[in-house]
């Protein structure tokens, strides 16, 4: 096996025997199927029905309140006087007492009585109810009918299209604009994550002085090329572990529970989950496991072509990676301890930085100026292009910018090789970036 | 192989960094199987020479043959350095960490955990094979650390200040084993201040001092260059005039003997003892032969004056 290849070896089978790193793994698929599954099971433990008593003394909502599922609204028989020693006794029963008098204007008295609180979806139902009656009230009392009201009312849907050379597709924005941006903050977070392992690596050699034995016997190419791949190898075991295991653990719960709740979770689930919450292929998961409960969501994401995207993440995730990492071992190789890092790590992060506020700005507009040129310089390509591809990018600004990803990790790395060489054996000095940009001239 | 031919040839070798020059023409050749104690002071740029001999830098000028062949990467293996700011990864065993070392200096895994068996054995160590460096004291990891050095059967080994940290025990232990590793044919470069192991062990000396090599050869003959001439008597009786060959400065006396210190201008002992034995019954006549400590200060003094 050559040099390289053992040190990989090294460097991966450290990180994947660690405790820490079984943790996260294990870890990081349980918090992101939470995120999915406590909806499924906050639904499981409301399906008791919830009574509801309404006393309604103004007689302005007779037969307003609808009951639904697990909620059921009753009208008070008159002249209930021991209704409260009846409250203690019943489980999942609540009493609403609208006041005779109220003013329309500014609605005030209702109360409920229960033995447990009010959930939030049953307060937002009798909440929206009474809202909904004084509305109608009002506009009796100006004149206005409520189907003229509703027809002031404008919907408008803008249906997208998008034009490719086998003819038309449906396309989404919604479903770009998602995978785009839960892209690029995956790429970020990545490329911080691996990137500081490798950092921590090369301080690590260098404190424990293990350098200069390692140095007579490798060249210091080898050793940060080594470290970089294997790191890497780690990150993608860890990546691949996280879908798999999400999956696994999604699907399965999502067996385990009854189908008829499911529907009505799932769309709910849906709505509340966040665009940058999940990674985009955990995305297309949860698609396929809720493939036939026909969500639009769902449905938009698949116009968009989901391996094309995975294909171009890993692209920009491996030379992104190469890049930055080669550039984190540089630092890394400078410093005596970690706590030396942070000013040289500056110029590292910053392009990191303005990369993600770009990406914000590229989804409002993914053609624009901003978004070609951001996408081409390869510090801040790896995020903004994930942002631009679900989109879709000209096949030939693709290409140029891939031909100067590589370039440009090429580039970083054969930067990073000269100062870690002159750097590793530079102890008990702190270096300024001057300092560091003098190594590069060194022969 | 003739014996002419140097094992390790360092030639007019220049290395400059921006400030100052490390190193100014330094040569000088090792034999084959010789001990060799590369000496000077703190900053005198022996680090940076050795550097050189592993290929970490390159020379600015001049080259280093190996018998004979400039070096090349792949000498690497041939090569066994066990550096002065030494250290093992903190978290690895023990074992795990000398088999993956034997491995990048090109034993194949099988070779690797044999040659591991056999110095573990060798040091009374096995034990250690499973516990993490960090469980180890000072003394231990330098073992660990030697063991690693040679575990490739290296025919150039290169040491640097390798008794620091080790107890009395410990250290003849490993003085043994370098001597032993010299009878198997290895070559040995010593570098370090400890000058009595210098002379116990090393052959052939270089003394660098401000990027130069001030001093270079053969142990005996550079004692006998910086031997002052002067001999220690004790005798009983009085001295008599000895004449201008002879300068004379009387100690003291100690159980009766008188001693005297006696530096010959021109002569040697036998004259003197000639001169004085009908005067004085002599007990002992011994020379006074400088150490390696006083030539290094001495030298080290002379070159920066």
């Amino acid at each position: 096996m050559s040099k390289v290849g053992i040190i990989i070896e090294r460097e991966f089978m450290t990180r994947v025997k660690n405790k820490q790193f079984i943790i996260l793994t294990l870890l990081g698929p349980l918090l992101i199927s939470l995120v999915v599954i406590v909806p499924l099971l906050i639904g499981m433990f409301n399906d008791d029905n919830q009574t509801i008593w309404v006393d309604d003394q103004s007689g302005l909502f007779v037969n307003e309140f609808q009951s639904t599922t697990g909620l059921t609204f009753l009208p008070l028989e008159e002249g209930g006087a021991d209704w409260q020693d009846s409250l203690k006794n019943a489980e999942n029963t609540g009493l609403l007492v609208i006041p005779e008098q109220f003013d329309l204007y500014s609605p005030k008295g209702f109360t409920y009585y229960s033995t447990n609180p009010l959930g939030v979806g049953a307060k937002d139902n009798i909440t929206s109810t009474i809202r909904n009656r004084i509305e109608a009230i009002k506009l009796q009392e100006s004149g206005l009918s409520k189907s003229f009201i509703d027809s002031l009312k404008s919907k408008v849907q803008i249906e997208t299209f998008k034009l490719t050379e086998t003819g038309v597709e449906n396309s989404s924005t919604n479903a770009s604009t998602g995978l785009g941006f839960a892209g690029a903050f995956v790429m970020y977070i990545f490329i911080f994550i691996y990137g500081t392992m490798v950092l921590r690596g090369v301080v690590e050699e260098k404190s424990n002085r293990i350098m200069e034995v390692m140095v007579s016997s490798v060249r210091p190419f080898e050793m940060m090329l080594g470290k970089i791949l294997g790191i890497a190898a780690v990150g993608l075991l860890q990546f691949s572990l996280w879908i798999l295991l999400s999956f696994g653990i999604i699907t399965v719960a999502q067996a385990a529970l009854s189908p008829d709740t499911q529907q009505e979770i799932v769309t709910k689930n849906a709505e509340t989950r966040g665009m940058g919450m999940l990674d985009p292929d955990m995305q297309a998961e949860v698609a396929a496991a809720q493939d036939n409960m026909g969500l639009s969501f769902i449905d938009e994401l698949k116009t968009v072509n989901l391996p094309y995207f995975v294909g171009m993440f890993l692209f920009y995730f491996l030379t992104g990676y190469l890049l930055y990492a080669a550039l984190f071992a540089a630092v890394g190789s400078a410093v005596d301890n970690e706590t030396d890092t942070q000013q040289l790590l500056f110029p590292i992060t910053v392009p990191i930085i303005i990369a993600i506020i770009v990406a914000q700005m590229v989804i409002q507009n993914p053609t624009s100026g901003v978004a070609f040129w951001f996408s081409m310089i390869p510090l801040t390509a790896p995020i903004v292009m994930i942002v631009r591809i679900p989109f879709g990018v000209p096949g030939w600004e693709l290409a140029l910018s891939m031909v100067l990803m590589v370039g440009g990790f090429l580039f970083t790395t054969w930067i990073a090789a000269r100062i870690y060489r002159i750097g590793v054996l530079m102890y008990g000095k702190k270096v300024s970036l001057k300092e560091i940009g003098k190594w590069l001239f060194y022969r | 192989m003739s014996n002419q031919q140097p094992f390790l040839s360092v030639q007019q070798v220049v290395k400059r960094y921006q400030k100052h020059t490390a190193l100014n023409g330094v040569s000088f050749d090792i034999p084959k199987g010789a001990i060799f104690g590369l000496l000077g002071p703190n900053g005198a740029g022996k680090t940076t020479l050795i550097r050189i001999i592993n290929q970490i830098i390159g020379p600015d000028e001049g080259q280093i043959l190996l018998n004979g062949q400039p070096l090349r990467q792949a000498d690497v293996r041939r090569i066994g350095y066990l550096p002065e700011e030494r250290g093992l990864y903190k978290k690895m065993k023990i074992g795990e960490q000398a088999l993956y070392l034997a491995r990048l200096r090109g034993l194949t895994q099988a070779e690797a955990r044999e040659r591991v068996k056999y110095w573990f054995e060798k040091f009374e160590i096995q034990s250690w094979y499973h516990k993490k460096v960090e469980e180890l004291s000072k003394g231990m990891q330098q073992k660990v650390q030697f063991v690693c050095t040679v575990l490739h059967r290296p025919e150039l080994i290169i040491l640097d200040e390798p008794f620091s940290g080790f107890d009395p025990i410990n250290a003849e232990l490993l003085k043994q084993e370098i001597l032993f590793l010299r009878d198997e044919g290895a070559t040995i470069i010593f570098s370090t201040h400890r000058m009595e192991s210098v002379e116990e062990l090393c052959e052939r000396i270089a003394l660098i001092n401000n990027a130069q090599v001030v001093l270079e050869g053969n142990t005996r003959d550079i004692k006998r260059q910086f031997s002052t001439n002067s001999y220690l008597l004790r005798y009983e009786g009085e001295l008599p005039a000895l004449g201008p060959h002879f300068e004379v400065s009387k100690r003291l006396a100690s159980h009766g003997l008188n001693e005297s210190m006696v530096t010959i201008h021109q002569g040697n002992a036998n004259d003197l003892l000639q001169q004085v034995m009908g005067s004085v019954t002599v007990h002992t006549l011994e020379e006074q032969i400088p150490s390696f400590n006083e030539i290094f200060i001495r030298t080290v003094k002379n070159q920066g004056a």
